[in-house]
């Protein structure tokens, strides 16, 4: 009997410093795939030889007529310091194709085969969406992973904002404890360490007007409070871990003595709380004190600034409705550890692969709500 | 200072014979036979690092261009090395003491985000051995997802698809 063409289904992430993704293949289980953010194009004539094996995302590299990319792990090796900077921008469709070529090759998929595609992309990026998309069906219209095995991938392609993980992770929690989350507003704050984003679902339906990502990270304001209490540039690292610890007192191997960062601390949290206060009041606070609603914090600053940021709900009567999107994370963090060795060496994994492991949960309902419907 | 034309051929030849384990051995061997470029190209990047500081002293005690020129080529080459510096501390996640505070951004996140792992694997074990088996067990098939409809969407779900 010949089988049909098999239908890929995937989600992507493609945050800075890594892709986060999750694949599933029909009868199959769950993937999750992790791989750098890095891309390179060299002409063929220009690469002398390219090292074979590995597992195939940590040597992600296709052909497209004279041209090679090479994506993740096998991209890095290039980027030394004679290249260009631009290598190391983010190209979306290259990093999807490097996947797809590296979910292929270790699935052992057909040369033609099908994929359903999600992918995140900053709320403010979502107009570059045709673009990528229209990149990416071209490359996949033939590409030749690792220079062995030509791909056809028939795409469907959805795009969403980032954060949207995020809230369907929520959905399902709310629905486990009966609720349904459209009885109330669930707000998403992203605090990254470039910018803020903030998503908006009123009464289950994003609210757009109220979405923005035009707050600021929090580098700037640490750099800025650092440099007000007197620390230096190579004291930063310390400081993170006094912040970090909660424990102010830290060695300083650049001065050789333990030292007190406890009015750097007090800097730092005033300083990015006033930024987030303004933003918060401005859209969030009045909001959250006239109707039903909760605040899921998400990102590395909010994992930093967790017990400030605590402190500062709590102090205005909200910290009932505030959770962080690192809890509840059960099934991802056994998924992650028990599929990702990348894991061990980087603890934050789970955390960082929430909104992709949320983005395809749903890409999992729509498909069985369409096996149920069909 | 001024050479002679006499005095100097018109090709000049440079051979280094280096031995392992000497580190110039390590480097010869990493411009020569590296999977990622040519050794020809591997020549030039060396040759390229040699000028990059050498060239306007080598062009100073040639005596033939001015100081004017010489300083601009000097200015060149203090580009060229900066250049070097950022990416040796862009690749080895260093702080970059040529770079002012006030300017400083991207470099740094790597240093912030070595710590916030460090952070995160205390979280993590103590997450491990906290978590009991009962919580698990009650967890939600997650192969079946979550329905969403795309009504919550809202006014993106035309644009989205």
């Amino acid at each position: 009997m010949i089988s049909r063409t098999p239908t890929l289904l995937l989600a992507c992430d493609l945050g800075k410093s890594g892709g986060k993704f999750f694949y599933k293949l029909p009868q199959g289980q769950t993937h999750a795939l992790w791989m750098e953010a890095e891309v390179a194009k060299r002409s063929a004539s220009g690469v002398a030889q390219v090292i074979q094996g590995g597992r195939p995302q940590d040597n992600a590299w296709f052909r497209l007529g004279d041209e090679l990319t090479f994506v993740g792990k096998a991209a890095q090796a290039f980027l030394d310091y004679n290249s260009f900077k631009e290598d190391k921008c983010l190209k979306a469709a290259e990093r999807i194709a490097g996947a797809l070529g590296a979910i292929a090759k270790t699935e052992n998929l057909p040369a033609h085969f099908e994929a359903i595609v999600l992918i995140l992309l900053p709320i403010n990026e979502l107009a570059t969406r045709q673009h990528i998309a229209s990149r990416l069906i071209e490359i996949c219209q033939g590409f030749r992973f690792q220079d062995e095995m030509d791909y056809r991938i028939e795409l469907k392609l959805s795009f969403r904002p980032e954060g949207y993980g995020i809230y369907v992770l929520r959905k399902q929690q709310v629905q486990q404890a009966g609720l349904a989350i459209a009885q109330r507003t669930t707000w998403i704050e992203m605090l990254g360490h470039r910018n803020g984003t903030q998503l908006a679902f009123e009464t289950g339906t994003l609210n757009s007007a109220k979405s923005t990502s035009k707050f600021p990270g929090f580098w700037e304001l640490f750099e800025k409070a650092a440099n007000t209490a007197g620390v230096s540039m190579t004291e930063y690292g310390v400081l993170f871990q006094a912040l970090e610890s909660r424990q102010p007192e830290q060695y300083s191997v650049a001065k050789g003595a333990t030292i007190n960062f406890s009015a750097a601390i007090a800097q730092v949290e005033a300083a990015y709380l006033a930024v987030l206060d303004s933003h918060f009041n401005d859209h969030l606070i009045p909001d959250l004190a006239a109707g039903k609603g909760d605040v899921i914090l998400a990102g590395g600053a909010a994992y930093l600034m967790r017990e400030p940021l605590w402190r500062y709900f709590d102090e205005r009567g909200f910290s009932s409705r505030l959770s962080f999107a690192w809890e509840n994370q059960e099934m991802l963090t056994r998924l992650v550890a028990a599929q990702l060795p990348e894991a061990h060496e980087m603890p934050s994994l789970s955390m960082r692969m929430t909104d992709g492991f949320g983005l395809f949960q749903a890409l999992l309902g729509e498909m069985n709500r369409m096996k149920v419907a069909s | 200072m001024k050479q002679t034309c006499e005095a100097r051929s018109e090709r000049v030849k440079f051979v280094y014979n280096a031995q392992f384990p000497a580190p110039t051995a390590v480097v010869l061997d990493y411009l020569l036979h590296n999977l990622h470029f040519t050794s020809r190209n591997g020549r030039q990047q060396g040759m390229d690092a040699m000028m990059a500081f050498y060239r306007p002293m080598a062009e100073e005690f040639q005596g033939e261009l001015s100081v004017s020129e010489i300083q601009e080529m000097a200015r060149h080459c203090v580009e060229r090395l900066t250049k070097q510096i950022d990416d040796l501390c862009d690749r080895y996640r260093i702080a970059n003491p040529a770079t002012k505070a006030d300017t400083q951004t991207v470099s740094d996140f790597g240093q912030l985000e070595r710590v916030l792992e460090q952070g995160f694997r205390r979280v993590a074990e103590s997450f491990q051995a906290g978590v009991p088996v009962s919580q698990a067990m009650a967890a939600p098939n997650f192969e079946q997802g979550v329905d969403m409809d795309g009504s919550e969407l809202g006014d993106l779900e035309q644009v989205l698809g």
